[in-house]
């Protein structure tokens, strides 16, 4: 039987394992010393581990992950998402020694990894990108930014994990944080080059799931709307995306299309955008600009898989294995529409604090059109070393309004014990009549989450200089 | 499939092997999904003597009796006696697993035509190199960790072994005792 080695941890590794299940594959998990005992771990045929809790022991070792691959006669390696899942060498070390590594080639990983050199591959596929320059000095910075135009993003060129990004609002400001910004760059990722970028104060996050054959082939699976975040956090996603006029949604899957066949992508992955505007009554095409494009499996892959019907994990473990993906050439329009709900073990009352500890009980909603992909047990540790993500909620119904009516029951009927949960911020998104508008931007949640802050709907701006930090993923 | 890990029976089978093998009168070895326990007493593994009016009533005594045993978590047989089988005078002998401190390739020497950095009955300090753990085609040395004498090598050379997978079994050597 043909072994898949499971280089990750948690909800998506259970889900890779659930994949192997569906094709006839072998499942062995990478694990931590601290995974021994997960769901994922007893689910496969096999569990090897790899070295101590800590991910920079373990999970992030990629000579680890294909030491192991080859030591129990792994044919195929699924990264899963974050840890490893974007590393060029990963890739390059699996192709060196026979494994198929479950994801895009080394060499596009090297592109999309590349602040600089994804947006000039977006720009040359025709995808609008935010208006930025690289800079050297004040003079440079200050006669850039007034191109731009303000509030602009001071970034490192070489930084990454959405660490180092500060904000100017006027030449002032810009002023007095570029030395610091150009410092930190210069301490944080060894080279002082700044990138600056427009700032959009009131802008969508929405996203386009690609799947390409490696030859240029794209098949195009619709977009997701991600714009419920904390802090950079994605929380709730759902598919379509409300809201997009008929021009906005072409610009996006068009563009994500022809940068993904020009990339020659192999396998899943995704092109995020911002979008700024919500649907123009004539059907044109809102402001858009290209973000960046993970190349893996996300998160939120199962709003597409729902709303379209398919099965992205098992489509990127074929395309690995060389066989027919089983995903439709010409996908339709989704007839109904999916909402996803991210549960994490985090108290929302304590600005998202990340909580570890014991889950003594879990009971998890049932009906039609409901799905949970977790790696809960009754009794299982969440250990302090990794991601809160305990598990995800989606629901499918006929409209979105019936939807949210059916992911407030699923909410509800959802019980996890031992640690606290995000549910209570989904209860306030999902019942503020913005959100039931589809009317919300990545900055909305901070002004209804506390629910003693300003409930308006206003969208705050960060103060002066201040740090914008995080990733999304 | 290639690789796979020894069953569990297989593996409790090395550790009876090695517990006559030894003439050991006790030997309790805890490893993820394995505990195994062992005893020379003609009555086999007992509660603590603290219990032993408690006749027939095992069910309980585990945890309590662990409590003056080496850490015993698992709930799954009954540790031994602490050590009122052995004669007076016959100190019981408690093992130190050396364990594999990440996940690689196994081999007891330096290259294929030396010698093995250890064999069995050699005494060791707590610096000696006892084997290397290969991670794609680094060499990572492995150290005993403890003074001891080697009482067994758990793994084949060449053989895939996981973080804190034991490797060798040592007894102890007191500080200042053995020569």
């Amino acid at each position: 039987m043909t072994a898949v080695l499971v280089a990750n941890r948690g909800e998506i590794a259970v889900r890779v394992v659930t994949a192997c299940r569906r094709l006839g594959l072998s499942p062995v998990v990478a694990v931590s010393a601290a995974d021994r005992d997960s769901l994922a771990a007893r689910l496969a045929d096999r569990a090897v581990c790899l070295g101590p809790a800590r991910a920079a022991d373990s999970y992030l070792r990629t000579d680890l992950l294909v030491q192991a691959a080859l030591g129990v006669d792994a044919r195929l390696l699924h990264p899963g998402y974050g840890f490893a899942s974007e590393r060029p060498e990963l890739a390059a070390a699996c192709a060196e020694h026979g494994i198929a590594f479950v994801g895009p080639r080394p060499e596009t990983l090297r592109v999309l990894g590349d602040k600089l050199r994804a947006r000039q591959a977006a720009a040359e596929a025709g995808l609008p990108v935010a208006p930025g320059a690289v800079v050297a000095g004040l003079s440079q910075a200050l006669a850039a930014a007034a191109e731009i135009g303000y509030p602009v993003l001071v970034k490192a060129v070489h930084g990454g994990g959405g660490r180092g990004i500060t904000l100017a609002r006027d030449p002032a400001e810009l002023a007095r944080v570029l030395p610091v910004a150009s410092a930190e760059a210069q301490a944080g990722f060894g080279a002082e080059a700044l990138y600056l970028e427009r700032w959009f104060p009131a802008a969508r996050h929405v996203e386009v799931q690609v799947f390409g054959d490696g030859e240029g082939g794209v098949v195009v699976l619709g977009e997701r709307d991600c714009s419920v975040q904390r802090r950079h956090q994605k929380l709730l996603e759902e598919c379509p995306a409300p809201n997009l006029s008929a021009g906005t949604r072409a610009l996006l899957r068009d563009g994500a299309a022809r940068l993904a066949s020009r990339l020659g992508y192999r396998g899943a992955g995704t092109v995020e955008f911002l979008v700024a505007g919500d649907g123009r009554p004539d059907g044109g095409a809102d402001e858009v600009a290209f973000l960046e494009v993970n190349a893996r499996i996300q998160v939120e892959h199962p709003v597409t898989e729902e709303a379209y019907g398919v099965d992205l994990v098992a489509a990127q473990l074929l395309a690995a294995l060389g066989e027919p993906t089983g995903l439709p050439a010409a996908p339709g329009e989704p007839s109904g529409h999916v909402l996803e709900c991210r549960l994490a073990a985090e108290d929302p009352g304590a600005g998202f604090r990340p909580v570890s500890g014991r889950v003594s009980r879990v009971r998890l909603p049932r009906g039609p059109g409901l799905r949970v992909d977790t790696h809960l047990h009754d009794g299982c540790v969440v250990p302090p070393y990794y991601d809160s993500l305990l598990a995800k909620i989606i629901v499918r119904a006929h409209s979105r309004a019936t939807a949210i009516e059916s992911m407030r029951a699923a909410l509800a009927a959802t019980e996890i014990e031992g640690v606290p949960t995000t549910a209570a911020v989904h209860q306030v998104v999902l019942d503020h009549p913005d959100f039931r508008a589809g009317r919300v931007t990545t900055r909305w949640l901070e002004s209804v989450w506390p629910p003693t802050a300003g409930t308006d709907g206003r969208v705050t701006e960060p103060s002066p200089g201040e740090q914008v930090t995080g990733r999304v993923r | 499939m290639a690789g796979e890990q020894p069953s569990p029976w297989a593996q409790a089978l090395v550790w009876v092997e090695l517990f006559g093998e030894h003439g050991l009168t006790e030997l309790t070895v805890e490893r993820p999904g394995l505990r195994v326990a062992l005893s020379a007493s003609a009555t086999g593994p007992a509660p603590a003597a603290a219990h032993e009016h408690g006749a027939g009533q095992h069910t309980a005594a585990g945890g309590q009796a662990g409590a003056a045993q080496p850490p015993a978590p698992g709930q799954g047989l009954d540790p031994p006696p602490a050590g009122a089988v052995a004669g007076p005078g016959e100190r019981e002998r408690e093992l130190v697993e050396v364990t594999a401190p990440m996940l690689g390739v196994f081999y007891r020497r330096p290259s294929p035509q030396a010698p093995p950095f250890v064999v069995e009955d050699d005494e060791v300090g707590p610096d000696t190199t006892v084997a290397i753990i290969e991670v794609m085609k680094l060499m990572n040395a492995v150290t005993a960790g403890v003074a001891g004498r080697v009482v067994a090598v758990c793994v084949d050379d060449g053989e895939l072994v996981e973080y804190g997978q034991p490797l060798f079994l040592l007894e102890p050597l007191a500080p200042g005792a053995g020569g």
